[in-house]
């Protein structure tokens, strides 16, 4: 089914207060508000260490060596707000530096993946990539862009949680995402020919 | 070893957090064991970051901070400094996805207390990841030892002046 044929929609308020209570709960340290923190957050953490080209399991370990560095900071009394998915990823991505730097061959998958345009980061610099991106964006019907948008904007709710939130089902909200994001990856194909 | 290889879209729906517990698993093994899929994941992988970042920055252009560029890089490319605080600035908008969920402590909104300062301005948006930024660049900042420091800014960070 075509993102246009989305019908407007009444996007809720952005704030979650359900986030806010586990971050709460973090910082007073309840073991159960990390526990759910993490399971919230960490496939995120280790989307992004995959994008640095680290296989599966580098990612996992990494991911979870991320999480228990945060909880050390916060027991250390040095870690006064959470910021997430946000802090774990940078945090993720210092430690899968530091890693690289100590062992600049490791992984085979990170050999092949180390394309010439860079990292991630150094693509996403691109002015022209981001104009690019924001037309796109602007050229998908609005609905769409909408549902897209407030799924990038709260990386803490899962699916299912977006579509009670914005009325529709996960799946289609899932087909709204794949979508809008297919015509991002094409215009930044389109500038890379 | 699964040999069916994951099509496209389950590569998507894996680096979404949209798969299924069962189907994710299962891509997971083949991926394990399958060098091209990998590629492919980490493709698609990279392709989430950036977009997420391209969308945080179109978005938060108000939270866009430039930083400077460290004044002597031990390496460095032509061209590269000019886009360094650009990238500071993009992961910083990154970063702030997650501000609205902010915790407010009532104090100074230091994140990281301690040997790392994170700045921050006004209470909104989480700044300064200096060697954070350099790092997921892959240029090569002062190593940090240890490796646990998410931030340690430079005294030439501007935003020093506006921490606690």
């Amino acid at each position: 089914m075509a993102a246009d044929a989305i019908l407007p929609l009444p996007l809720p308020g952005v704030d979650d207060p359900a986030e806010d209570e586990l971050v709460r709960a973090a910082l007073a340290g309840d073991p159960q508000g990390w526990a759910r923190l993490i399971e919230r957050h960490n496939h995120r953490v280790v989307v992004s260490l995959l994008g640095r080209g680290l296989g599966i399991d580098r990612a996992r370990e990494l991911a979870q060596e991320t999480w228990l560095r945060l909880i050390e900071r916060h027991r250390a009394g040095r870690l006064e707000a959470l910021v997430l998915p946000g802090l774990a990823v940078v945090q993720a991505g210092f430690l899968a530096a530091n890693e690289r730097r100590r062992e600049p061959s490791a992984g085979a998958v990170d050999d092949q993946v180390a394309a010439p345009g860079g990292t991630a980061l150094e693509r996403a610099i691109d002015r022209q990539e981001l104009d690019r991106v924001s037309r796109a964006l602007r050229e998908c019907p609005p609905a769409a862009r909408r549902v897209f948008e407030f799924v990038y904007d709260h990386p803490e709710l899962s699916y299912a949680e977006v579509a009670a939130r914005l009325g529709l089902s996960s799946q289609r909200v899932k087909q709204i995402v794949c979508e809008v994001r297919r015509r991002l990856r094409d215009s930044l194909a389109e500038g890379e020919r | 070893m699964n040999t069916r290889h994951p099509i496209a879209d389950e590569l998507e729906l894996y680096v979404l957090g949209a798969l299924e517990g069962d189907v994710a698993a299962r891509l997971e093994r083949h991926v394990r064991r399958c060098p091209p899929c990998a590629v492919a994941l980490a493709e698609e992988a990279r392709l989430e970051t950036t977009l997420r970042a391209l969308v945080a920055a179109r978005r938060a252009p108000a939270k866009v901070v430039p930083l400077p560029v460290p004044a002597a890089p031990e390496r460095s490319r032509p061209g590269l400094s000019g886009t360094l605080a650009a990238a500071a600035a993009i992961l910083l908008s990154v970063w702030g996805l997650g501000s609205a969920h902010r915790v407010s402590t009532g104090g100074p909104a230091a994140v990281v207390a301690g040997e790392g300062p994170v700045c921050e301005l006004e209470g909104e948006v989480p700044l300064c990841p200096w060697p954070a930024a350099m790092a997921s660049m892959a240029v090569p900042a002062t190593p940090v030892e240890g490796g646990t420091d998410i931030c340690r800014a430079p005294a030439s960070c501007p935003l020093q002046s506006r921490l606690p």
